[in-house]
C-alpha cells in the first residue's frame, strides 16, 4: 500500500512538472492589445518577444551584449530573443533550420541569395512578402525604393514580391567591393614609380620580390596579395572582362549578357596571371582560402599590391597604402570592374512566416534606414562613443579607435557593422564607421573607371530553377578547378579547347540564355 | 514454431531485453527511411516531406546527366578500392608479426605504438598533411630533398591526392584494426604449433599453414563488411583535405552530397544521390557475400 502510495504521489509530482513546462499558450494578443503605434517610438506599448537567428561575425559581441542592438530594441519597445550563430557552419544550420521548418520570427544577417529566395520565399513561402508592409510601415526604406527603382527592381523576385531588406551602400566607398593598394613605402625603396599598365606592375613586383623592400635582410615579401580563388578576376578589367551580376559576365549596349569563361581575352588574362604565379610573384598559398594567414600577412605589411574592400583589418600599417588607378591592359583596356549597384548585401533581413507580429519588426528595422538612424546605430551615443568633426561627418572617440582589443572587436561590442551584412543605409556621411580616410581615397580613385551599367543577379522564374541550380553547380565547381590549375601551371593552356568544350557541356551557355531571359522580363 | 514458441516462454527475460536494441533499429534505421521519398519529390518544407508534390526521376536523371556523375563515381571507387587494397591486407600482416614477437614487453610495447596513432583526430592528421607538405619547411620535402625531388606542395595537387589520404589512413589506423586478428590468433590452439614444430616446420610455414588459417574466418566476415561500406569514404578526412586544385580527383560523392544537400539546401537532389550511393552499396555487399558463401563457405548470412 505504501509503494503504491509513493507511486502516486510521484505521478503527481511529474504532471505537475510538466504542467509548469509546457504552460497553456495564452491567446495571441493583436497588435491593438499591445499598443501598436504606426509611426514614432515606442512601436509598442505593451512588451513584445520576438525570436531573431542570425550569422555573427568573429568580431562581434554576443548579440545580447551588443550596445545599440539593444538600445535599437529598446527604443522601440521589442525584447529579442538572440539565437544566433558563429559564421562557421553557418549555412548548414540555416539550410537545416528550413528543411525542418522550425522557424525564428525574424532573419538577421542570413545572407540570403537570390537562389534561396525563390527557394523559402516564392516557393515555399517560409519568408513572407514584405511590398505592403515596406508601403504601409517602412516610410524611410519606401522613399529609398522610389529614389532608386533600381534597387527595388534587384530585390523583386519573379512573383513581384520582394522578401528580404538589404543592406544599401549609396556611398562612393560602396560603389565597388574590392579597392586596389600599392605599399608607397616598398616603391620608395626600390624606386620604381606607380604602376599603370599591367607591364609596369609585372615590373614593379619583381623589384618588390627581389630588392628586400621592408629591408629585414628577409625575402618574405610578398609581392602580390588576392585574397581567394573566387577574388581572381578582380584585374579582369585591363582585359575588358566585367563582373557583371557579381559573376563572370559582361553586358553589352543592348543589354546583351555573355559570359566570357571561353573568351580568349580571358586566357590571355590566366596566362598573365600563371606567369605571375610562376615568378613567385602571386601570393603561392592564394587558393587555401586562409583567412587567418591573409589577415596575418596584412597587418605585418608583406604585401606589395593587394586587393581589399577596406582598410578596417590593416589599419595598423595603413599609412603605408596608397591607391592607384586600375591598369591599362593589353589591348588598351581600363575599368574597375567589381561594382556593385548599391546593394552591399541582398539578403540582410527577412520575417518568417511564423511571424506573429511582421509590422512590429518591419518598424524596427526601418528606423536604419535613415542617415540619423544608421549614425546611431553605427556610431552610438556622441559625446561618449562619437564626435561630429567640423565637415559635419561622426567620428569614434579615440577609446574605440585605438582600443587594445583591437578596433574591429571594440566596434563589435557596439553595433553589427563589422562582417557587414546589416539591414541600413549607407551613405557618404555613415560610410567612415568601417572606410578610413584612406579608403575613401583609393576609392574615389576608382570610381571614374566603373562600368557604365551594373546588373545584379536577376531572380528566374521558378521554371528556370532547377536548370539554374543544376548548372550552376556543376559550372561553379569546374571553374574553381581549372582557373586554379591554369594559374598555378598545373594544367597546361594547351588544355584550352578541352576546357572550354567542358564548359559548353556542363550548359554555360543555357544559363546564360535563362539569366539573359530573366533580364528582359525584369526590363520590361 | 513450437520452439520458439517454447524458448520464448523459457528464456522471456532475455528476449525482453533483446527490444531495446530492436526498437532503437526501427525508431532510429529503419523509420527515417520514410524520408527518402522527398529524392521523388520537390521538397517543400512548409509542405512537409509527405506532402511536397512527386517528381518522379527527375532528381536521379539530373545527377546521371551532371557534367560530374562519371568523374564522382570514378573518385569513390578509385579511392575505396586503394584503401582497401592497402588498408586490408596491412593489418593482418602487422598482426602476424606482433604475433610472431616472442618476447613479451617489446610485442606489447610494438602494439601500442602502432595503434596510438588511431586516438588523434581526423582534423590533427590532416593538419599534419598541411605541415608535412609545406614546401620550405615540410617533412616530405625535406626527406624529397634527400632523394633530390623539387619541392612541392604535396597536400594539394591532384595527383598526390590519393597516395596521401591513402597512406596517413593506414599509419593511422593498422595498429587498431589489427587487434581483432590478434585477438584472433591467440584463440589458435598451441598444440597445434608444437605439433608443427616436432613436424620440423619452420616458422613461415606455420604461419601459412597454422596462423592464416585459423583467422581466415574472421578475414572473410570483416572483408565482406568493408566491401557494403565500400563507397562510403571517410567524409570528414576528404572534405578537409580538400581543396580547388585536387578536386579532380577528390571530389567525392559523399562531399558532393553534402556541398548540394546541406549547403546549398538542394535536398531532393542530394537525398536521390544518397539513395544512388546506398544502392551500389548493397549491390556491392550481396554480390560479395554470394561470392564468399561459394569460394571460402562463409558468409554474413
Amino acid at each position: 500500500m505504501k509503494a503504491r502510495q509513493r507511486l502516486a504521489c510521484f505521478v503527481a509530482f511529474v504532471l505537475l512538472l510538466t504542467m509548469t513546462a509546457f504552460p497553456a499558450a495564452a491567446e495571441d494578443a493583436t497588435l491593438e492589445d499591445l499598443g501598436f503605434h504606426e509611426t514614432g517610438y515606442p512601436v509598442v506599448d505593451q512588451p513584445v518577444t520576438l525570436t531573431v537567428f542570425g550569422n555573427r561575425d568573429q568580431n562581434q559581441a554576443e548579440w545580447k551584449d551588443v550596445r545599440m542592438l539593444n538600445a535599437s530594441a529598446e527604443k522601440a519597445g521589442i525584447t529579442f530573443d538572440w539565437q544566433e550563430v558563429p559564421a562557421q557552419g553557418f549555412a548548414e544550420k540555416k539550410n537545416l533550420m528550413f528543411a525542418g521548418n522550425d522557424l525564428p520570427d525574424v532573419f538577421l544577417r542570413c545572407g540570403f541569395t537570390v537562389n534561396e529566395i525563390i527557394m523559402y520565399g516564392v516557393t515555399s513561402q517560409q519568408l513572407i512578402p514584405l511590398n505592403d508592409l515596406i508601403a504601409q510601415y517602412a516610410p524611410n526604406l519606401s522613399k529609398i525604393y522610389e529614389e532608386h527603382p533600381e534597387i527595388r527592381q534587384a530585390l523583386t523576385a519573379p512573383d513581384g514580391q520582394m522578401y528580404t531588406i538589404p543592406h544599401i551602400d549609396l556611398s562612393d566607398t560602396g560603389k565597388m567591393g574590392f579597392k586596389q593598394w600599392i605599399n608607397k613605402e616598398w616603391l620608395e625603396a626600390v624606386g620604381k614609380e606607380v604602376p599603370t599598365t599591367l607591364e609596369e606592375l609585372k615590373d614593379v613586383l619583381i623589384a618588390f620580390r627581389d630588392g628586400d623592400p621592408n629591408g629585414n635582410g628577409q625575402a618574405d615579401e610578398i609581392p602580390l596579395g588576392i585574397r581567394e580563388p573566387s577574388s581572381v578576376y578582380v584585374l579582369g578589367g585591363s582585359f575588358g572582362l566585367q563582373s557583371q551580376m557579381k559573376d563572370t559576365y559582361n553586358i553589352d549596349e543592348n543589354g546583351q549578357l555573355h559570359n566570357w569563361l571561353c573568351d580568349d581575352e580571358f586566357k590571355e588574362y590566366l596566362m598573365f596571371l600563371n606567369d605571375l604565379y610562376e615568378e613567385g610573384l602571386l601570393w603561392v598559398d592564394y587558393y587555401k582560402n586562409d583567412r587567418a594567414a591573409w589577415r596575418s600577412n596584412l597587418s605585418n605589411a608583406l604585401f606589395g599590391v593587394m586587393y581589399m574592400p577596406y582598410s578596417d583589418v590593416f589599419l595598423n600599417v595603413e599609412d603605408q597604402y596608397i591607391g592607384f588607378e586600375p591598369l591599362v591592359g593589353p589591348h588598351g583596356d581600363q575599368l574597375w570592374v567589381d561594382a556593385t549597384a548599391g546593394i552591399s548585401s541582398l539578403g540582410s533581413f527577412a520575417i518568417s512566416n511564423t511571424c506573429k507580429y511582421p509590422e512590429i519588426a518591419i518598424r524596427w528595422v526601418d528606423q536604419f534606414f535613415t542617415e540619423e538612424g544608421a549614425i546611431e546605430f553605427c556610431y552610438g551615443v556622441e559625446g561618449e562613443t562619437y564626435y561630429v568633426d567640423e565637415n559635419g561627418q561622426p567620428r569614434f572617440v579615440d577609446e574605440i579607435l585605438n582600443a587594445p582589443e583591437g578596433f574591429m572587436t571594440a566596434m563589435g561590442k557596439l553595433n553589427l557593422v563589422p562582417g557587414g551584412d546589416f539591414p541600413r543605409l549607407t551613405t557618404n556621411l555613415t560610410d567612415g564607421v568601417v572606410a578610413s580616410d584612406l579608403t575613401k581615397e583609393v576609392a574615389a580613385m576608382l570610381v571614374p573607371f566603373l562600368p557604365e551599367t551594373v546588373v545584379l543577379k536577376p531572380a528566374v522564374s521558378i521554371e528556370d530553377m532547377d536548370m539554374v541550380n543544376m548548372i550552376s553547380q556543376d559550372l561553379t565547381t569546374y571553374r574553381d578547378t581549372a582557373v586554379t590549375n591554369f594559374i598555378l601551371g598545373e594544367w597546361d593552356f594547351d588544355m584550352w579547347e578541352e576546357y572550354c568544350a567542358t564548359l559548353e557541356q556542363i550548359g554555360i551557355r543555357e544559363l546564360e540564355a535563362i539569366y539573359q531571359r530573366a533580364l528582359d522580363a525584369a526590363a520590361e | 514454431m513450437k520452439a520458439l514458441r517454447r524458448a520464448l516462454r523459457n528464456r522471456y527475460d532475455l528476449y525482453l531485453l533483446l527490444l531495446i536494441p530492436l526498437a532503437w533499429y526501427i525508431l532510429f534505421q529503419y523509420v527515417p527511411m520514410y524520408g527518402l521519398q522527398i529524392a521523388f519529390r520537390r521538397f517543400n518544407p512548409s509542405l512537409g516531406i509527405t506532402a511536397s508534390p512527386w517528381v518522379g526521376t527527375l532528381y536521379f536523371r539530373q545527377f546521371f546527366n551532371s557534367y560530374y556523375f562519371e568523374s564522382l563515381l570514378v573518385n569513390t571507387l578509385v579511392l575505396s578500392i586503394y584503401q582497401m587494397a592497402l588498408g586490408f591486407p596491412i593489418p593482418i600482416v602487422l598482426a602476424l608479426l606482433i604475433n610472431e614477437v616472442r618476447i613479451k614487453p617489446l610485442q606489447k610495447a610494438v602494439q601500442n605504438i602502432t595503434y596510438i596513432p588511431y586516438f588523434l583526430s581526423i582534423v590533427v592528421i590532416v593538419s599534419m598533411l598541411d605541415l608535412f607538405s609545406d614546401p620550405s619547411y615540410g617533412l616530405f620535402n625535406k626527406l624529397g630533398a634527400l632523394l633530390g625531388a623539387a619541392p612541392q606542395d604535396y597536400i594539394t595537387r591532384a595527383q598526390y591526392f590519393r597516395p596521401l589520404y591513402v597512406f596517413s589512413g593506414v599509419w593511422q589506423n593498422m595498429g587498431f584494426n589489427s587487434v581483432i586478428y590478434i585477438a584472433a590468433l591467440t584463440a589458435i590452439d598451441p598444440q597445434l604449433y608444437e605439433a608443427a614444430s616436432i613436424d620440423g616446420a619452420s616458422r613461415l610455414r606455420k604461419i601459412w599453414h597454422i596462423s592464416l588459417p585459423g583467422i581466415l574466418p574472421t578475414i572473410v566476415i570483416l572483408f565482406i563488411m568493408r566491401i557494403g561500406s565500400l563507397m562510403n569514404v571517410g567524409f570528414e578526412k576528404v572534405l578537409l583535405m580538400q581543396n580547388p586544385v585536387n578536386m579532380t580527383t577528390s571530389d567525392v560523392i559523399s562531399t558532393f552530397i553534402y556541398r548540394n544537400g546541406i549547403q546549398k539546401g538542394q535536398f531532393s537532389y542530394s537525398a536521390a544521390v544518397g539513395i544512388f550511393n546506398s544502392l551500389i552499396n548493397l549491390i556491392l555487399l550481396v554480390g560479395a557475400n554470394a561470392l564468399s558463401r561459394k569460394v571460402t563457405h562463409s558468409s554474413l548470412w
